[in-house]
């Protein structure tokens, strides 16, 4: 008696199990299913509704790999970094899941946090290793750090079709961004206040400068014929002569500023070609 | 004894095994139902796709087919209908099932704004459905499309078939006797640029017309009371520049002002047209 109701609970206990297991990779399958259907955000709900804790590491992470993946792909990208760190290193694709939690990161301006997860990382062929090294490259360009982008640079062999334009473009940036000349918020100013526009044509803001040297100088014609015509204490003279001073401290205002506005402009262009050569590589080697 | 009571436990154990799995596919379907029903269109979209994922029973898969289009419909997402529509047109369902899908995916295509596709998705009826009659929705449908495209001619065609065919007790009035007339945003601009205000006044909006001749005419008259004085610098800097922004701003301002004339006018007319047929087929 005692011999049979072991082996029937024995027999419930390994069907349970089974069952679990069976209805844990019909959620997978569902949420591919989805996915392959273009219905990310569905996918998402059924794989974020999953319970984990009856998991075992290997299905969690194939779970936790999965939701990454699908948050990835509709640029939930704080989700997608949570979901791929916590792929565990046992999982075929843990390099994968830390590459691109890495991205995510770099992309949200993580860049900290981006590098030293690459750096943890212990790679197994050269390949890989000079992948990493454009990564770190790529994250040390968007952090202005040109020191540490050296060292990254020294690793590029130029001889991987799949990086290969990515590493010189690399390069590129680096000479790009270093060359960039720090124009002088002060100087913008005094030449402005010279010359109404000039400050914004020398801040590399051309048609600025026209656009604002129009209404500038034509508020100073019509000041002068005021003075000229009805004298200092005119009404018509105090009128435009108030005007044209806001105007031609707003444009000096504008100039100090524009510099400034100008250089982001030009890291923000740079970021956004440094993160798209990371990402090329990314999906050519990995997919 | 023992026995007994194991052959019971194992008998049990898989009656409630099968009976779970049972009740399980009919959860689905309850479930799916009362998130509809309780406005959680989303996850009750994904409920009726699990459906689809895990049945093969075509009346199942038809069930959740409507349910998940009605939930897309709920929550706007037409362009998506349209596509999950159109990918179940190829299954081999029953031809009356077949046709109601192409009545939704035509449905969801006129919602969504693409009236060319739901003209062609009409034009399709009689090849894909051949024996079976289409629903006389498809025709309104086919009708409010072609009045969406200004293409009066044909939606008076379409239009006096359906009233017809539908031989109502008390005959409608033929609204396609005084179709919009569209005003031409061409002839505004050009009223504008020779006659300022007048661009205003043909799109049918007197106060602005108004107020664009009253500044136009203050600009000039600045400009010449300014150049008479010797005021030469104020009477181009301000006279002219005030005439000619206002201008040039009120030749783009008529073209707009047509255009918005022009909706305004389908918008009403597709409105009168879209209740008669809706009173027609309720009748």
């Amino acid at each position: 008696m005692k011999k049979v109701l072991v082996w029937l609970l024995l027999f419930l206990s390994f069907y349970g199990v089974r069952a679990q297991q069976f209805e844990f990779s019909k959620e997978l399958r569902f949420a591919q299913y989805l996915q392959d259907k273009e219905a990310v955000p569905e996918a998402i709900r059924v794989l974020d509704q999953v319970d984990t804790t009856m998991l075992s590491q290997a299905q969690k992470d194939s779970l936790f790999y999965m939701l990454g993946w699908a948050a990835y792909s509709v640029r939930q990208l704080d989700k997608s970094i949570g979901s791929f760190l916590k792929v565990s290193p046992d999982f075929s694709k843990y390099d994968k899941s830390r590459f691109f939690a890495a991205y995510c990161q770099a992309f949200q301006g993580r860049r900290d946090s981006a590098s030293e997860g690459l750096q943890q990382l212990t790679l197994p062929d050269s390949t890989m290793r000079e992948l990493r090294s454009l990564q770190l490259a790529g994250i040390a360009l968007l952090k202005r750090d040109y020191k540490a982008f050296l060292p990254q640079q020294l690793q590029f062999t130029y001889s991987s079709y799949i990086f290969e334009k990515e590493e010189r473009r690399m390069q590129l940036y680096y000479d790009k961004l270093k060359g960039f000349s720090h124009k002088s918020p002060l100087l913008a100013g005094v030449y402005s206040a010279l010359v109404p526009g000039l400050g914004k044509w020398y801040a590399g803001k051309k048609k600025q400068g026209i656009a604002a040297f129009l209404p500038v100088i034509s508020l100073a014609a019509l000041t002068y014929e005021a003075y000229r015509k009805d004298g200092v204490k005119s009404a018509r003279f105090i009128g435009f002569g108030t005007l044209f001073t806001i105007f031609y401290i707003g444009d000096i205002w504008g100039s100090t500023l524009s510099v400034k506005i100008r250089r982001n402009e030009f890291y923000k262009e740079y970021d956004n070609k440094i993160l798209f050569d990371m990402h090329i590589p990314l999906r050519n080697f990995f997919n | 004894m023992t026995i007994r009571y194991c052959l019971t436990c194992i008998s049990l154990f898989v009656i409630f095994s099968i009976r779970g799995q049972d009740v399980r596919r009919q959860d689905f379907l309850v479930q799916a139902d009362s998130l509809y029903q309780a406005g959680r269109y989303f996850d009750a979209s994904i409920a009726y796709e699990r459906i689809l994922f895990e049945s093969s029973d075509p009346s199942r898969q038809l069930i959740a087919i409507f349910g998940k289009t009605r939930c897309l419909k709920q929550e706007g997402r037409y362009d998506q209908a349209m596509t999950f529509l159109e990918n179940w047109q190829a299954y081999p369902f029953p031809d009356s099932s077949l046709a109601e899908i192409h009545y939704q995916q035509a449905l969801c295509t006129y919602l969504g704004g693409h009236f060319e596709n739901v003209l062609s998705l009409v034009d399709r009826w009689p090849y894909e459905h051949g024996g079976h009659r289409p629903t006389p929705m498809l025709d309104v449908l086919k009708i409010l499309a072609l009045n969406e495209l200004g293409r009066w001619k044909e939606a008076g065609d379409a239009y006096h078939a359906f009233v017809t065919q539908r031989a109502p007790a008390v005959m409608p009035a033929d609204l396609y006797l005084r179709v919009p007339r569209l005003k031409s945003v061409e002839k505004a601009q050009w009223l504008s640029q020779f006659i300022p205000g007048a661009g205003q006044f043909y799109a049918g909006r007197p106060g602005e017309a108004i107020f664009s001749i009253l500044v136009q005419t203050a600009g000039i008259w600045f400009a010449v009371v300014s150049f008479e004085q010797h005021y030469y610098v104020s009477a181009w800097l301000i006279g002219a520049a005030l005439f000619g922004a206002f201008h040039m701003g009120g030749v783009r301002r008529a073209e707009v002002l047509v255009r918005q004339y022009n909706r305004k006018k389908m918008l009403a007319f597709n409105e009168a047209v879209r209740e008669q047929l809706v009173s027609l087929l309720q009748q």
